[in-house]
């Protein structure tokens, strides 16, 4: 046991993934974000309350199709296909909700309690702080996919459904998400006023409903329809490219603003300039510098020490 | 700063002098291209470089200037006050101090750095603690310290030495696992600060660190910066509404209206100028105290002499506005005994940082 404060009893083990010397080693390796976003997602009753309500409907849904299967005098009765499908609904109900929301909030409270600007001028960039929030998000999939593990293998048993067919959703699924959560994160940063944060919150519930659908129709086109894995693959591929586009913008936009200012790590923020150019700001500097300013040479200072730099220079 | 320094320091914070880092034997007091680079161990003054320097700092939002040509200096264990009324742009620069913000023109440089050409150099020499305290929701106090740890970059047993030392010096170790959303306000700011002092920093920038405390909050508060800057040789840049307070903590001050420096220098500079130009205005408050009820006479008997402006009486106090020279200033005492009044006390209002402040500022709003 290692004291981090001895006189009152602080202990290294008081904090998450520093039970033991390995684990801590290993946990600097880890983003700090992803570790404090777990931290509070484990304390959170929401969470909580959402994630056992999961594994009791999925139990129940479990229970219920073994239940049924007695009753058929069919001795080929295959309930594996119906299963998954069933389960499949119930997985992904939590995975386009209750994430992309908790993502959209977390956000939308990193901005409203000023932590993001205490997150900005730490030595982390903001690749490090989209990737945490990002793969929170994975985690959170991760546990519910996790619990739902044990009765995957049992639609597998139950037979009408193949381990290829099962492994194909579940990837497409999780490619679909990771899309979705990205654009999640960057869309929630981009609220300014409490109506734009009700209607993005809004619209994101409506792309929710569709990307729910659109899973949920897909997967039993596979699993159902008969329709084949590679076929699937493709469609998901296909389908999201409008959200590789969005990142692609996004990304694009990113570059542009921040090559020629040299700024810092942005947060997101993203505004369409007079052109209709889709300009990616950082938000803590979303208050422009005038367009005359930007030029260093109408810079007086700036021109100033230039000039007096490369005088020193021909000196 | 090694964890036996920080330990040491709170070992010794109690018996430092709370707020007195501008007697003679503090550190450097100097501003605006005075340097008075402070007084190290031997004894000697050696040169030193400034951590904060500030050159020509413009901030404009469209058209309005909320910084507009500021221009200061502090050096390492300073601790400058920044005094402005509100919208007076403290806060915008000490955001571009914190490469929060971008100037329009000019530069900032904190140790050495400039916060536009090395933004990232000056977050590692800087801790900022604006005034609105973020907090996250279901963490606990060294939860919250630790993930700023890591944020900084702190890894290891560095990361947990740094834990350390910032529980036992904002001594917030008893509340190790406290819900930070359930912490007092005091306890709130002195969070604040562990999380500024997590990564070491030289200099910190502390945006209204008192507001909304409780006398006693308040006085730890002021005891911990004075450890920080005396003891550590933190260069400090504090802002606060309390200037009573600011008067107590620092040595030296920028006073800013409308963007612009209005004055700035040591805080003795700032009020000898300012008792100077009351001097100049021959027109100086004075307090006398009476006994046997004898002040609304006294005010009475005061608003027929020569050179006196008004008279006001509080209780046994009769305080008035007088214009005339030391001499005439003599005769009116001289004339007051003559006439029976039972004076216990005349004195003229020592004058503090915040008359001073009042009078070189003017009340402009941007």
């Amino acid at each position: 046991m290692s004291t981090i404060s001895p006189q009152y009893d602080v202990r290294r083990e008081d904090l998450l993934f520093c039970a033991h010397p390995a684990l801590d080693r290993w946990s600097d390796r880890v983003n700090p974000l992803l570790i404090k976003e777990i931290n509070q997602q484990l304390k959170s009753r929401l969470f909580l309350m959402i994630y056992l309500l999961f594994v009791l409907l999925v139990w129940g849904s479990s229970l219920y199709m073994l239940m049924m299967q007695p009753q058929t005098d069919q001795p080929d009765f295959e309930a594996g296909d119906l299963l998954f499908s069933l389960l499949y609904k119930i997985t992904i109900f939590p995975l386009c909700f209750a994430i992309p929301l908790g993502i959209h909030q977390r956000m939308r409270d990193e901005f409203h309690m000023h932590t993001i600007e205490m997150l900005t001028i730490t030595t982390l960039s903001s690749g490090r702080i989209f990737r945490g929030k990002l793969m929170c998000g994975l985690l959170q999939s991760g546990l519910f996919l996790f619990a739902s593990l044990p009765f995957l293998v049992f639609c597998y048993l139950l037979k009408g459904i193949g381990i290829v067919e099962i492994l194909t959703v579940v990837a497409g699924t999780v490619f679909t998400l990771l899309c979705f959560y990205q654009v999640t994160i960057l869309y929630s940063a981009l609220s300014r006023t409490r109506i734009w944060e009700y209607l993005s919150r809004m619209s994101l519930v409506f792309f929710s409903t569709i990307l729910y659908f659109a899973l949920f129709f897909s997967a039993d086109a596979v699993v159902l329809g008969g329709i084949s894995s590679i076929y699937y693959l493709v469609g998901v591929l296909v389908a999201n490219t409008p959200l590789y586009f969005s990142m692609l913008i996004f990304l694009d936009a990113a570059h542009e603003q921040f090559k020629p200012l040299r700024l810092m790590r942005p947060p997101f923020r993203v505004r369409i300039n007079g052109e209709g150019k889709v300009i990616f700001l950082p938000r803590l500097l979303y208050q422009e510098v005038p367009e005359e300013y930007r030029d260093p040479s109408s810079n007086p200072v700036k021109s100033n020490q230039a000039a007096s730099k490369s005088l020193a220079k021909a000196t | 700063m090694s964890s036996t320094e920080l330990d040491k320091s709170r070992a010794t914070s109690s018996a430092s002098t709370v707020g007195a880092p501008t007697d003679s034997a503090s550190p450097a007091t100097a501003i605006n291209g005075h340097p008075n680079p402070g007084i190290d161990a031997a004894g000697t003054t050696p040169e030193r470089k400034p951590m904060i320097e500030v050159r020509h700092l413009h901030r404009f939002f469209g058209k309005l200037k909320a910084v507009n040509n500021v221009s200061f200096t502090a050096y390492p264990g300073q601790v400058v006050g920044f005094i402005g009324p509100n919208g007076s742009g403290k806060t915008t620069t000490m955001r571009i101090l914190a490469t929060l913000d971008l100037p329009t023109a000019g530069d900032a440089f904190v140790n050495g750095y400039s916060v536009i050409d090395d933004p990232d150099k000056v977050r590692h020499a800087v801790g900022f603690m604006p005034d609105a305290f973020g907090r996250y929701p279901n963490m606990d106090v060294v939860e919250y310290l630790d993930f700023f740890a890591r944020a900084y970059g702190l890894r290891g047993q560095k990361r947990l030495d740094a834990l350390d030392r910032v529980l036992i010096f904002t001594e917030l170790r008893k509340m190790a696992h406290k819900p930070i959303n359930t912490l007092s306000k005091g306890m709130s700011q002195r969070l604040g600060l562990g999380r500024v002092l997590i990564h070491d920093p030289p200099v910190l920038i502390l945006d209204e660190p008192a507001a909304g405390l409780d006398p006693r909050a308040r006085v730890e508060l002021r005891e911990l910066i004075a450890v920080l800057s005396t003891e550590l040789g933190k260069t400090i840049l504090i802002s606060s509404h309390i200037l009573t307070e600011l008067g107590e903590i620092c040595d030296s001050a920028v006073i800013i209206e409308a963007g612009q420096v209005l004055a700035s220098g040591t805080i003795k500079d700032i009020n000898d100028k300012h008792l100077k130009d009351l001097a100049d205005s021959k027109n100086i408050l004075f307090i006398t105290r009476v006994l046997n009820g004898q002040a609304e006479a006294l005010a009475t008997w005061l608003l027929e002499q020569p050179f006196v402006l008004d008279a006001n009486v509080a209780s046994e106090l009769v305080r008035f506005r007088f214009e005339g020279d030391v001499h005439a200033q003599h005769d009116l005492l001289k004339r007051m005994i003559n006439s029976k009044f039972e004076i216990i006390e005349f004195q003229r209002k020592a004058e503090t940082l915040e008359d001073a402040f009042m009078a070189i500022t003017k009340g402009i709003v941007q």
